[in-house]
């Protein structure tokens, strides 16, 4: 009776500290993956949030590897600190750095760097390295001279990239029409968009490494 | 600052909230009693598709609040954020009203969301997700723009309130 008694208290404290120890630290994630409902206050590191950026834009990849790997003075895969601080400077931008560290996004009077003329937003997208992997121009600019931007950027990225693999719609005054135009390589993803939002027209051009 | 401020941006980043505490959302439906509605015509393989790209794209998304915060999630949340934003959706556009995760308000409040990361949601995640799912402008236009527009200020404002101060309205 004692013997069985012993038993029952030996297993129980033994699974006790076994499902103990599965919700510590690293094990919390096996549980995860055993769709157990834990895993919520995990967090990603910088690597593994570069691969889901990754993973997430494979399927709009290209055939072929761009032409150029560089616009407006900026170069992809590699550290572009220098280059992106002396914009700062140039441009008195402000900018601030999202808490893991990847993305800079930069509140500028001028994107006239970029032949845009016009107050904007730049996000830099850096990967775990450091690297410049990803690069957003963002204006919202009155319908006429969000044409011009379009236009200027879709003519910068044709110059650098070559024609456009996919262009369709139109930018019109319906509120959320939207032209857009991609390129699409092996190595890189670019587009500019121009979408009309009520109280002006969303321009962006978008650059991803791959 | 922020007029005619699209509402469903903020769908994806206050579904993890997915606390039970309302079972309506701030967006309602697209049509006129009679009319058909966005869930109507496109039906439940229509909205999934669109639901997958819109996490797609917000996972390959290089900004910030839509980008390395979603890149971030674990599995699970992943797999939370996707079926709050589809029971969202459908409910917002005349489906069952399955819908049960935080109000629009409440999910953004405190979440330093800037207009230039709005606008990349809707204009670089919502638009595309929709046109490449078949949903023709004119609907884009007509039948989902409406409910994504009309209500202004109110979760944007939240959603971008800077550490110590806190609008009329928000939570």
């Amino acid at each position: 009776m004692r013997r069985a008694l012993r038993w029952v208290v030996g297993s129980g404290l033994a699974l006790f500290a076994f499902v103990g120890v599965m919700h510590l630290g690293p094990m919390r994630a096996l549980l995860a993956k055993a769709s157990c409902p834990v895993g919520g206050d995990l967090h990603a590191t910088p690597a593994q949030r570069e691969a889901t950026r990754r993973d997430a834009l494979a399927s709009r990849r290209g055939l072929v590897p761009a032409p150029a790997h560089s616009m407006f003075g900026f170069e992809f895969a590699r550290d572009n600190t220098p280059e992106i601080s002396s914009w700062v400077v140039e441009a008195s931008a402000r900018c601030k750095v999202e808490k893991a560290g990847l993305v800079r996004e930069c509140d500028a009077a001028s994107l006239s760097r970029f032949g845009v003329d016009a107050p904007g937003t730049v996000f830099f997208r850096a990967d775990d390295a450091g690297r410049l992997v990803a690069m957003l121009l963002t204006v919202r600019l009155p319908d006429g001279e969000a044409s011009v931007a379009r236009t200027h950027w879709a003519e910068a990225l044709a110059g650098a990239l070559g024609l456009a693999h996919s262009e369709r719609g139109k930018t019109t005054g319906a509120l959320l029409s939207q032209h857009r135009s991609e390129h699409q390589f092996s190595d890189l993803l670019a587009s500019v968009s121009a979408t009309q939002m009520g109280d002006g027209v969303r321009v962006n051009l978008e650059l991803q490494s791959l | 600052m922020f007029r005619s401020k699209v509402l469903m941006s903020g769908v994806v980043l206050f579904s993890l909230g997915c606390g039970s505490t309302m079972t309506t959302t701030d967006a309602g439906t697209t049509a006129d009693a009679g009319a058909m509605t966005m869930f109507e015509k496109y039906g439940a393989a229509g909205f999934t598709a669109v639901n997958d790209k819109i996490i797609a794209k917000a996972l390959a998304a290089p900004t910030a609040s839509v980008g390395t915060s979603f890149q971030g999630l674990s599995d699970p949340q992943k797999t939370t954020l996707k079926n709050n934003l589809a029971a969202f959706l459908v409910q917002a556009y005349g489906g069952p009203a399955n819908y049960t995760g935080k109000s629009m308000t409440a999910a953004h409040t405190g979440l330093n969301i800037t207009e230039a990361q709005y606008d990349y949601f809707i204009t670089e995640v919502v638009v595309p997700a929709l046109s490449e799912s078949g949903v023709t402008m004119d609907d884009i236009t007509n039948g989902f723009a409406p409910a994504v527009t009309e209500k202004k200020a109110g979760s944007v404002k939240c959603a971008t309130v800077q550490s110590g101060t806190k609008p009329t309205g928000c939570p």
